[in-house]
């Protein structure tokens, strides 16, 4: 039985947006902070891509344009109030540099120890704990392995503000990493 | 302080664009941008190996959700095509006064069929999800939609029957009035759609025999197959309508209403089925 062009158009579109639904729900989450409204913006955003699918480039990078309308869909649904940009938290990180720089241990175990010991829950913590423009790129960047160029695109900035705030947040995580192994008893003076 | 904090971005840089070696050649040396180094590399590390689990999975009742509504904005914009053609067509013959008026006959009457078709609902989409809403669309838009108003359970097993039915029709128990049944076509092959009334809203239970979905007849989602096969029932809601699919014996029902979950889920016994 041969199909209506919007059976497969419908088809089409399925084969290519629906492996990005998870990428797409799971970012929601952390946008959102609610599964519920998650599900809503993620639901709202594959209805907007279906109804602009002829304008999609085929060969294009999908999910990227997906992640698009989905930050579009968020910015003119759910984020009804508008607030000033999170500060950086220079303190945090001076203080975590001071720390490193006083201890006794080789910082090389130190790191070892935390980050590679660190627990997929406090990843996810340390991740959630972020300001929200840092959040951002740390998700996109190394969770869901989009390019600075995209990522630019994304949040509609230059590349120089992706690099800049991937580095910072990257800093803050590993303050946020080290906190949580100090809370579990990590001490910087016994080698293991 | 900002500046010499801020000063080893190009470290994150070149590690994301896979430059690690560089990187290492470029901080030899300096006990702080070596230290940087490490620390970056470690926490991009960390989250880097953990991204499969750090990346929650969509739930499945999501899915299901998302594809009875792009199947909806399907169906509505196969409307939309259908109208824009029909007018295309008229307009370009316009032009042609020699054939216009045998053209336009033609076309009047084939439109007219069609619309006539289209109004009726006779044929349904190959996907039984889509059959179901469709169905539903169709008996719940006009009354006149419903080929037999009847209450007998006999009078509406014989007219299935009658009218290209191949399998018996199941009846279940469902606290509604049972209003009549309509005969609808999927792929050439009919089958049965019976409609009941509560609180003056409509449900429609849409019954096809497994042998054809064995032969394709009918295509079944996978989400709504593994469902029906794990735990009986198949739920979904979306927009402004409630789907309720199980499979009774070798026939797979699926409702459809605009009443909510739980209002649909009161109606049936669903320990019974």
């Amino acid at each position: 039985m041969s199909e209506s062009p919007n059976d497969e158009l419908r088809r089409e579109f399925e084969l290519e947006a629906m492996p990005h639904m998870s990428a797409l729900y799971s970012f929601a989450v952390r946008l959102t902070r609610d599964p519920d409204d998650a599900a809503d913006l993620v639901q709202e955003t594959f209805l907007k891509a279906f109804r602009f699918f002829d304008k999609f480039e085929r060969g294009t990078n999908c999910k990227a344009w997906l992640f698009r309308i989905l930050k579009n869909s968020y910015i003119n649904t759910f984020r009804r109030s508008s607030k000033a940009p999170d500060t950086v938290e220079y303190d945090v990180i001076e203080e975590f540099y001071e720390t490193i720089r006083d201890s006794s241990v080789e910082t090389s175990v130190l790191e070892e120890q935390v980050f590679t010991n660190a627990l997929d829950d406090e990843v996810a913590e340390a991740i959630a704990s972020l300001p929200e423009e840092f959040r951002t790129v740390v998700i996109l960047c190394d969770i869901e392995g989009f390019t600075y160029e995209e990522i630019a695109e994304f949040i509609d900035c230059p590349i120089g503000t992706v690099r800049s705030r991937l580095h910072r947040a990257r800093k803050l995580l590993a303050a946020k990493l080290a906190d949580y192994a100090r809370a579990r008893g990590f001490s910087t003076g016994e080698p293991e | 302080m900002k500046d010499s904090l801020d000063s080893f971005e190009w470290i994150s840089e070149m590690l994301d664009n896979n430059q690690e070696h560089l990187v290492a050649d470029k901080v030899r040396g300096d006990a702080r941008a070596e230290r940087e180094s490490r620390i970056i590399t470690a926490t991009r590390a960390a989250v880097r190996s953990r991204s499969t689990a750090l990346r929650m999975q969509a739930p499945v009742s999501l899915e299901r959700s998302i594809r009875m509504a792009i199947a909806a904005e399907a169906r509505t914009q196969s409307g939309r095509s259908f109208t824009g053609k029909l007018r295309g067509m008229l307009s370009s013959f316009a032009t042609q006064p020699r054939y216009a008026a045998a053209a336009l006959a033609f076309i009047a009457v084939a439109a007219s069929t069609l619309f006539v078709l289209s109004q009726r609902g006779d044929t349904l989409p190959s996907n039984m999800t889509e059959a179901a809403l469709a169905a539903y669309a169709n008996v719940s838009s006009d009354a006149g939609n419903i080929d037999l108003h009847s209450s007998d359970k006999n009078d509406l097993r014989a007219f299935f029957a009658n009218h290209g039915v191949d399998f018996e029709v199941f009846f279940p128990t469902v606290a509604a009035e049972l209003v009549g049944g309509s005969v609808r076509s999927i792929n050439g092959r009919d089958f049965p759609v019976l409609v009941y009334r509560t609180a003056g809203r409509l449900i429609s239970l849409l019954e096809v025999e497994q042998g054809a979905i064995d032969a394709k007849t009918v295509e079944l989602d996978r989400a709504t197959a593994e469902d029906v096969s794990n735990s009986k029932w198949h739920w979904a809601s979306s927009q402004d309508r409630t789907l309720f699919v199980w499979k009774s014996n070798s026939i797979m029902c699926s409702v459809v209403s605009d009443l909510a979950v739980n209002e649909v889920s009161a109606l049936f016994s669903l320990e019974v089925l």
